[in-house]
This record gives structure tokens, sequence and C-alpha cells, in this order.
């Protein structure tokens, strides 16, 4: 077939370009999953089920405030990394096979550059508010926890979202934006993160599943 | 028109074209890669793929993972350049 579109040559050049090069074997119904992990794991903090950690409740915005005894404020602070940590896990696992299953149907491999690049994109930002995190909890400034989590993973989804979808840029901005708001409401911090890691993921997840998965 | 003298006739198919490009910014990439990237059958690729070998502008490798056989592709120094130079021939026509 002859083609004498210079224009449309180049656009489809760097169209293939971009396309082959981005990392885009991200499942939607696995954002969508790990988001309702967010939202139950986040529900079971809020409500204590099952984990009533003395006979005296710990609200959120109790261990936030100090207000109450020392151990019974350190059980609730062990709770909540905990649930936090298995939601963080769980959901890498879920998001790893998918990706895996993804690649092998459509014949991407899983471990290329691009793959490395989201990767470390994401992941040097996330590190490192992992860590400021801690530093924090052994600051005992609490409250702040919440909101660094935000922002420091709008941070890392905003860079990586140049080596994969582009819809990740606006999910960043708007997780940095909780983040910040959050910062200024420290009692509610709980609210915004189950808004940030819970609502945002399922809304996002639906989003690169219709758009994308479901072709 | 002088941007017309840097084009080359190898690439007057879109999907050679499409090949290249995805060539051009990948190391060694699979078969099915391709065809997904390109959205084209069998067939069609192939004969593109084997044209292009012909002329010394993309390599083969064939090898096995496990038991499952896989072929990727990449491009040579000499398909690099004359890609290279048919984008400048293409950013030229657009520029006059």
């Amino acid at each position: 077939m002859k083609n004498n579109q210079p224009e449309n040559d180049l656009g489809l050049i760097k169209d293939l370009m971009e396309k082959s090069t981005k990392f885009s074997n991200l499942s939607g119904i696995a954002v969508f999953l790990t988001g309702i992990l967010a939202m139950i794991g986040a529900s079971f903090v809020y409500f204590d089920i099952g984990f009533s950690v003395s006979e005296l409740d710990i609200s959120y915005a109790q261990l936030i405030n100090q207000n109450g005894e020392p151990e019974d404020l350190f059980l609730k602070l062990k709770l909540l990394v905990l649930i936090a940590s298995l939601i963080l896990i769980s959901s890498i696992i879920i998001l790893y096979i998918t990706a895996h299953k993804k690649s092998g149907k459509e014949g991407i491999p899983l471990f290329n550059s691009s793959f490395s690049r989201t990767l470390k994109s994401l992941f040097i930002p996330l590190f490192s508010g992992g860590i400021f995190c801690l530093l924090l909890i052994n600051q005992h400034m609490y409250g702040l926890v919440a909101p660094a989590t935000l922002i420091f993973y709008g941070l890392g989804l905003v860079s990586s979202s140049k080596f994969s979808y582009n819809e990740l840029e606006f999910l960043g901005y708007f997780e940095l934006l909780l983040g910040f708001i959050a910062s200024f409401y420290i009692g509610s911090g709980l609210l915004f993160w189950i808004i940030g890691f819970g609502v945002c993921h399922i809304i996002f997840g639906l989003l690169i599943h219709f758009k994308y998965d479901k072709k | 028109m002088e941007g017309y003298g840097l084009l080359n006739k190898a690439f007057d198919s879109r999907v050679r074209l499409g090949l290249m490009s995805i060539l051009s910014v990948n190391e060694w990439v699979s078969y099915k890669e391709i065809k997904n990237l390109l959205d084209l059958t069998d067939g069609n690729l192939a004969s593109h793929i084997h044209a292009l070998e012909k002329i010394n502008f993309i390599e083969i490798k064939k090898q096995f993972i496990g038991k499952k056989p896989l072929t990727t592709y990449r491009v040579t120094n000499i398909g690099k350049n004359a890609f290279k130079e048919h984008l400048s021939g293409l950013e030229k026509l657009i520029n006059n």
C-alpha cells in the first residue's frame, strides 16, 4: 500500500514508539480489588472489628491525639501498621499475578525495560515515604502518617506515569491534593486515606478496565 | 522537494514502517508482541518481516524458553540508519 502522507506516517511512528515502550500490563480489575482491600482494611482500623485491643476502645482520633493509656495506644498503633502492611503486600501480590497473566496473553514480556522503569520511578518515592512514615511514628507524630502516605504515593504515581498509562499522572495529582488537604485535618486522616487508597483505586481500576482491558 | 530523495522504498508499507518504529526503540521484540502492537494477522506480518530480513534491516533470533519456541527481532545498524534517513526525509517533507 502506497502512502504519500508524511504527517500520518510520523504520527504512526510516534504512536508505536510510545505504545511499545510503555508498561501496559496493569490489570484494571486488580487495581479495583486493591481499592476494595484498602476499604476493608481501613474499616477494620476505624471500627476496630475483632481486634478490640482493650476494654477502652481507642478510636483513630484518640490515637492521633494520644488520648489514652500508652500501652493501649501502642497496641492500636501496632494494629494499624500491621493492617497497612497486609494491604500493601497483598495488593502487590494481586497486581503482580494479574500483570504476569496479562503479559502472557498479549505476548508482551513482563520484565522488559518499561516495567523496570515504571517500578523504579514508583518505588523510589514510595520507599522514601515508607521510611519517612516510620520516622514520623518514631517521633509520635501519628497524625501525619496518613497524609504522608498519600503524598509520597502521589509522587510515585506522577513519576511512573511517564513509563506507563498517562492516566496515572492525574491519579497521582489527586492523591497529592488529598494528602495536602489531609494534613490540615489531622484527626480525619483515615477518611482521606479511604478516599485516596479505596475510592480512587476502585474508580481508576474500573476506568482502566473499560478503557483498555475490555476491548 | 528534497525530502523525497531520502525516503526509503522499503518503508512504503505502513506495516514495515510500524515494525521499524517498534524495533528502533526496543531491544529484541517477540513476534507475538509485534503482532499485537500492529494489530495484524499471522500471514500478513510474516511476509513483511521476511522482506525486511532479506535486505538486512532486521535480524532474527530463535530460541527456546523451556519447551516453548520464542522468536525475537532486532533492528540492524543498516536498518537503523535507513530508518533514520527515512525519518529525516519525512520531516523535510513536512517542513517544506
